[in-house]
């Protein structure tokens, strides 16, 4: 039986929807991670499990027993906020022994397990300290150390790193992780930062517009995206419009595109012929070669003209026009002798390419300049 | 050129001081005058107008007292429902939630003269005799709108932190959340809101002039009337005292929240993450 | 929004508030009705309040040109004080701004700290000082100048609010000069412009809404103080407040004093609307620039 089931959750503010039925089981020990966009309805979510917004339908229950109406104090929920909500008139000791001392809990117990804690999080020393003289990450572990101490059900943690800069942020990360697993708590992080997710999730749920678009492990997330959202949250993908025309086997379709090219991509779900799709490939699946190469039969290609070369040390980045639009390429080699301004093709294999329904209709002109935005910041590391 | 501005600036500085203080060190220092009339700056020094005060002057020190008295039920009172209206008006969904503010916000507009008028005319009405109630009711209406908002800011300022979200979440009731969370960071705010209770009844002289009668007045009252008809250096001794009190009360407002805090003002410039405080 | 549904609902946060609307409806809002329902009344020499609705006390200031005098010597002495603090206060504001540490802490210590002595004595510091006997007509005297009349002219009033009344405009601009951030001021200078046009056109438009404020605060203070100008103005220079009060306690004639009361609440409730419309006005103006631009 799953640890925390959320069945149906639905939530409106002032007569608007915002969380349409989010159904999902998180396993016991398990680190989930809630991923969107800001506005997404994650935090809601986060929010609702902890109790401190009410369920307007459907059902949480924690092993087994259902907990939505139960107030926030009944819930036996660790939560680490964003800020931190440390009590700034209260010690590092005293914030930790809070809820301890709610639990009444003998005074050497309470010691004991602050000790405990303290050690775990590293912070034993700084104990008749105040937050606010303690740095940033310091004040990110005392809030953890908080909501660990009472021993939790579920450890919930609402963008947890937001405020603390880049490097620090990948300190936090790997620390938390370790506590998590050392723990072996259940786990729900919210965050908007697929880097974050994917770097340390059992499972991701991309949440978009309040619902889950997608459930599963960041490497089926990344390599297999479910929806157009997804493609395009996460990673970097090139896209080339078209139409399906039929399946072929091992469930793959062909995308039939407005100059009447075939092409042939992954797809997951039923896709009937005569459906408005995307196939997406990412840049670093694609590899660039001088016209004339001659190809594995497999692979399937685009002739275009380079217009942008980057060297970013471990890679370069291509920009490649073609008939289709814009495509990135991103690839190790260092010697592929090609510059700005020449012919150049662009291949990749159909098992690398994913096909899903197509529901905006309105695809915006790949530009250059966007595309190479969009890939700066929704770069991720591939070697995961 | 830099340290010429600085210099220019300090002087200015030092300048504009000297006005702010002149007349209290003017009062302080004509109090020790021997002679029999108010003249600055003294001629010779004696503390023979404090002994005057006290053995000629007993209706001043009664209504020494019947100031403090005053001003310590105005500042109790305020602070108590001033604390719980703050508390209901900024987390509770109370019904009519913008004229209650505004109520509580008016008699910042309202003219002292005419609140003592109007008070005046009541008070006859019901026939209510002047008493330190009546004159504590009155305060109480002028006091309060500085209690409201001193706590509301603090209210304020700590609800986006959720902080009470985070206690709940570790096990704490409502009741619990308001005892260990809500009050204890609210307790500045209350405190400053006490003290500038205390000091706008302390001060207040015009509403007073309305409510009191001949037996009962509190001691700017007390003072104003004395001196339109008497120009001799008791007024100065007992003014004084009532400056020496003022400067007790300064003292425990820094020592307590840091004047500063409590006028609005940050005393450091950044008291932000990394600035270690004194608890 | 929260959950605590069961705590927090609107009859406990009714109890919590109810003694406080309780005593100000009892003791604030009827008392001021009431002196609005005596300004209509006429005056009785036997009962004080006449029995008879009228007009007629409303009208008797109206007519008056020494009332209408009183009406506007008390405007005028409340532009006056907040034209001279603004122009005393905003250089302090910048000084205390400019200054940190212990130096910046005892400077706001001084500020304040003559707030907490009563205004009675305050004033009576200036009696002294600017008395026939005080140091500055001794200083005229040693001069060998002619001593100005001082005390009990509108100029000593003039003083004495200017003096009670400067913290409340330092503190405020203090507080928005804190906002603006010290990289505009660099990159105006950056920019090319002096040291007079960034304030003219960066600083001061930024702290606008601290001068704003501190304005409409000492502005409304100065025109209905009565402790100040009834000790540095006396009977000769009378000013609204002064006018009520002697009408109320002096002459009796509770119904003329309770208009006076009205006309003076009237008047600065309707001034302060005015320089909020010009306020607003100004602003429109400002956005628009910004966007033609």
């Amino acid at each position: 039986m799953s640890h925390l089931v959320l069945e149906s959750l639905e939530k409106s503010f002032n007569g608007r929807k915002i969380i349409h039925g989010v159904s999902l089981a998180v396993e016991r020990g398990e680190l989930m991670c809630f991923l969107g966009p800001s506005g997404c309805g994650k935090t809601t979510i986060l929010n609702m499990i902890a109790g401190f917004h009410s369920v307007d339908g459907g059902e949480i229950r924690l092993a087994g027993r259902s907990i939505g109406s139960l107030p926030p104090h009944k819930r036996n929920m660790g939560m680490v906020f964003q800020n931190y909500a440390l009590f700034p008139h209260l010690t590092v000791y005293e914030n930790i022994a809070f809820g301890l001392r709610l639990r009444r809990q003998p005074k050497a117990v309470i010691e004991e397990e602050v000790r405990k804690v303290l050690q775990l999080t590293r912070l034993t020393g700084y104990e008749r300290h105040y937050p606010r003289q303690l740095s940033g990450g310091q004040q990110q572990r005392v809030a953890m150390a908080r909501a660990l101490v009472i021993r939790p059900d579920v450890l919930l943690l609402d963008e947890p790193f937001s405020n603390l800069d880049a490097k620090l942020r990948q300190e936090m990360r790997e620390e938390v992780f370790e506590i998590q697993r050392a723990v072996g708590i259940t786990t729900i992080f919210v965050t908007h930062d697929q880097e974050e997710a994917m770097a340390i999730s059992d499972r991701i749920a991309v949440i978009h517009q309040g619902v889950v678009e997608q459930l599963g492990p960041p490497r089926v997330i990344y390599e297999r995206p479910a929806s157009e959202f997804v493609a395009t949250f996460i990673g970097e993908v090139n896209a080339i419009n078209g139409r399906c025309s039929g399946r072929v086997e091992h469930g793959r379709v062909r995308v039939e595109t407005v100059t009447g090219q075939v092409f042939i991509g992954m797809c997951d779900s039923s896709i009937d012929s005569g459906v408005d799709v995307v196939l997406y490939v990412r840049p670093e699946r694609m590899q660039i070669h001088t016209p004339g190469t001659s190809l594995d039969s497999t692979r399937q290609s685009l002739p275009g003209r380079i217009e942008r070369v980057t060297f970013l040390g471990a890679r370069s980045r291509y920009g490649v026009r073609t008939e289709l639009g814009w495509f990135t390429v991103e690839t190790v080699e260092r010697q592929t002798g090609l510059t700005v301004g020449e012919e150049a093709v662009v291949s990749w294999h159909p098992d690398q390419a994913f096909v899903v329904r197509r529901r905006s209709q309105l695809e915006p002109e790949r530009e250059p300049l966007s595309n190479r935005v969009v890939g700066a910041r929704r770069g991720v590391d591939v070697g995961i | 050129m830099v340290s010429g501005r600085r210099v220019l600036s300090m002087v200015y500085a030092v300048v504009v001081y000297l006005f702010l203080l002149a007349p209290i060190l003017v009062i302080l220092l004509s109090s020790l005058t021997t002679t029999n009339y108010i003249v600055f700056p003294p001629r010779g020094l004696t503390l023979r107008w404090y002994g005057e005060l006290f053995a000629h002057h007993p209706e001043f020190i009664s209504s020494l007292w019947l100031s403090i008295a005053v001003a310590v039920g105005t500042a109790v009172g305020c602070t108590v429902f001033g604390t719980l209206a703050a508390l209901a008006l900024h987390r509770y969904p109370v019904p009519g939630k913008g004229i209650w503010n505004a109520l509580f916000a008016s008699p910042l507009l309202i003219p002292s003269v005419v609140l003592g008028i109007a008070l005046l005319q009541w008070y006859s009405t019901l026939g209510i005799a002047a008493s330190s109630w009546s004159l504590i009711i009155g305060h109480f209406i002028i006091a309060f709108p500085y209690v409201v908002r001193l706590v509301m800011a603090r209210l304020q300022e700590f609800q986006s932190s959720h902080v009470e979200r985070a206690a709940a979440n570790l096990g704490a009731s409502p009741v619990q959340v308001f005892w260990k969370v809500t009050l204890p960071l609210i307790r500045s705010g209350m405190m400053a809101g006490a003290v500038f209770a205390f000091v706008t009844s302390f001060d207040d002289l015009t509403v007073a002039l309305f409510v009191v009668s001949t037996d009962v007045q509190t001691l700017p009252v007390r003072l104003f009337n004395y001196m339109q008809y008497n120009y001799d250096p008791v007024v100065t001794a007992i003014s004084s005292v009532m400056v020496l009190l003022s400067l007790v009360m300064m003292i425990a407002m820094e020592r307590v929240i840091g004047i500063g805090q409590a006028f609005g003002v940050s005393k450091t410039h950044t008291t932000k993450r990394g600035t270690v405080h004194a608890h | 929004m929260l959950v605590y549904k069961r705590t927090y609902t609107w009859t406990t946060g009714g109890l919590l508030v109810l003694p406080a609307i309780l005593v100000f409806t009892l003791f604030f809002v009827i008392p001021l009705l009431h002196v609005l329902l005596t300004s209509l009344h006429n005056y009785s020499q036997t009962s004080g309040v006449g029995d008879r609705w009228t007009t007629q006390n409303y009208a008797k200031f109206l007519r008056d040109p020494y009332y209408l005098g009183v009406l506007w010597r008390t405007i005028r002495i409340s532009l006056v004080t907040t034209v001279v603090t603004l122009i005393l206060g905003y250089p302090l504001a910048m000084v205390l701004a400019a200054t940190k540490g212990r130096t910046r802490s005892w400077l706001i210590l001084f500020l304040l700290a003559p707030l907490l002595v009563s205004m009675v004595i305050r004033a009576y510091g200036w009696v002294i000082l600017l008395g026939t006997q005080g140091p500055v007509a001794n200083l005229f005297h040693v001069l060998g100048l002619r001593t100005p009349t001082m005390l009990y002219t509108e100029f000593a009033i003039d003083l004495g609010m200017v003096h009670v009344f400067l913290a409340y405009m330092v503190l405020p601009i203090l507080g928005s000069l804190e906002n603006v951030d010290a990289a505009i001021v660099r990159a105006a200078a950056n920019l090319g412009a002096g040291k007079w046009y960034t304030f003219r056109r960066v600083l001061l438009p930024l702290t606008l809404p601290g001068v704003s404020a501190g304005a409409v605060m000492v502005f409304s203070l100065t025109a209905s103080s009565f402790v100040t100008p009834s000790i540095l103005g006396g009977p000769r220079v009378p000013v609204m407040s002064e006018l009520a009060y002697d009408q109320v306690v002096s002459v009796m004639n509770w119904p003329y004093g309770s208009a006076i009361g009205c006309i003076l609440i009237v008047v600065t409730m309707l001034l302060l609307l005015i320089y909020a419309g010009v306020l607003r006005g100004r602003r429109g103006r400002t956005e628009g620039t910004v966007t033609s631009w």
